[in-house]
């Protein structure tokens, strides 16, 4: 069950890292590496690390979604 | 340079490495030293501490978290140094409904951030984990509704001190180790209250300090 659970969300993982790469929207792309940022947490979460998924939620999801933004306005004309 | 030379150097330099690879012992295997000896060990001593990560990081290895937390404050310096002045943006129009769910979730995230960066010694958390929550919600703040809004809420004098806080409150736990049990950043085991109240304060300063951290990086990034 557990592995179920795992593999589905590696395959989510897989996905969501190829449309990153894949899609022509910038600020579709930072969103979108913010949603791999929480799969990834979940999968920590999963692997019994609260603490490591605590900060890649708040720093993945956060921190870096924000920067990417502030980044992407800055040099976009 | 000389292409065979180089492709020698370069095998030569890959076979050891590969062996070495392949003589380790296999991932996770519970006889290796790490879970013999060192988690072994961090079993066997005393911490009052209910979080184990939180122990190793601020107890066993709290000299590693004082280098890394004087590093982060070392490129906030380099930051502020070398920032080039360019003009800042025009401010945002952000949509009206972008703007009431930021400014009706803000509290609540800076709520929520206190509460993980003080609970942080005995459930999962701490210093870190807050100050990215606080920080990112600076930065969420800064990219609706406008740097200049955002500059008001930091707070002013006491600014320069606040980024500091991470490497002083390292410090000002080290000089109070040192009086009670001799070693520097050492924990006193015998007056439990004070060493709680040196690892919250250590949590707390790298909290604070770490926010302010993102919060003057994202500013100057700003050019504000």
């Amino acid at each position: 069950m557990s592995l179920v659970f795992d593999v589905v969300l590696l395959v989510l993982l897989l996905l969501t890292a190829l449309a990153v790469a894949r899609t022509r929207n910038l600020a579709g792309a930072a969103i979108l590496f913010s949603a791999y940022s929480l799969i990834l947490c979940v999968l920590w979460l999963h692997r019994g690390a609260p603490d490591v998924a605590l900060t890649e939620a708040a720093v993945g999801a956060g921190v870096t979604t924000f920067l990417f933004l502030v980044v992407i306005a800055r040099t976009s004309p | 340079m000389n292409r065979p030379l180089a492709a020698a150097f370069a095998t030569g330099l890959a076979i050891p490495l590969v062996a070495a690879m392949a003589a380790l012992p296999r991932h996770g295997s519970p006889d290796q030293p790490i879970h013999t000896h060192v988690a072994a060990q961090y079993h066997a001593w005393p911490h009052e501490l209910g979080n184990l990560v939180t122990a190793v990081l601020l107890d066993y290895r709290g000299m590693d978290t004082f280098g890394e937390v004087v590093v982060i404050f070392a490129a906030l310096m380099v930051v502020l140094v070398l920032r080039h002045r360019e003009e800042p943006m025009p401010s945002p129009d952000p949509s009206p409904i972008v703007a009431f769910i930021v400014r009706l979730v803000t509290p609540f995230i800076a709520l929520f951030g206190f509460h993980v960066i003080l609970v942080g010694h005995e459930a999962p958390g701490g210093g870190l984990q807050g100050a990215a929550i606080l920080g990112g919600l600076v930065l969420l703040n800064g990219v609706v509704f406008g740097p200049d809004h955002v500059r008001s809420l930091l707070p002013g004098r006491a600014l320069p001190w606040l980024q500091g806080a991470g490497p002083l409150a390292f410090l000002a736990a080290g000089v109070v180790g040192a009086v009670t049990t001799g070693f520097a950043l050492g924990y006193p085991t015998h007056l439990p209250l004070l060493q709680e109240a040196m690892v919250v304060g250590i949590e707390f300063g790298i909290g604070i300090g770490g926010a302010l951290i993102f919060s003057r990086i994202y500013l100057a990034m700003e050019g504000a």
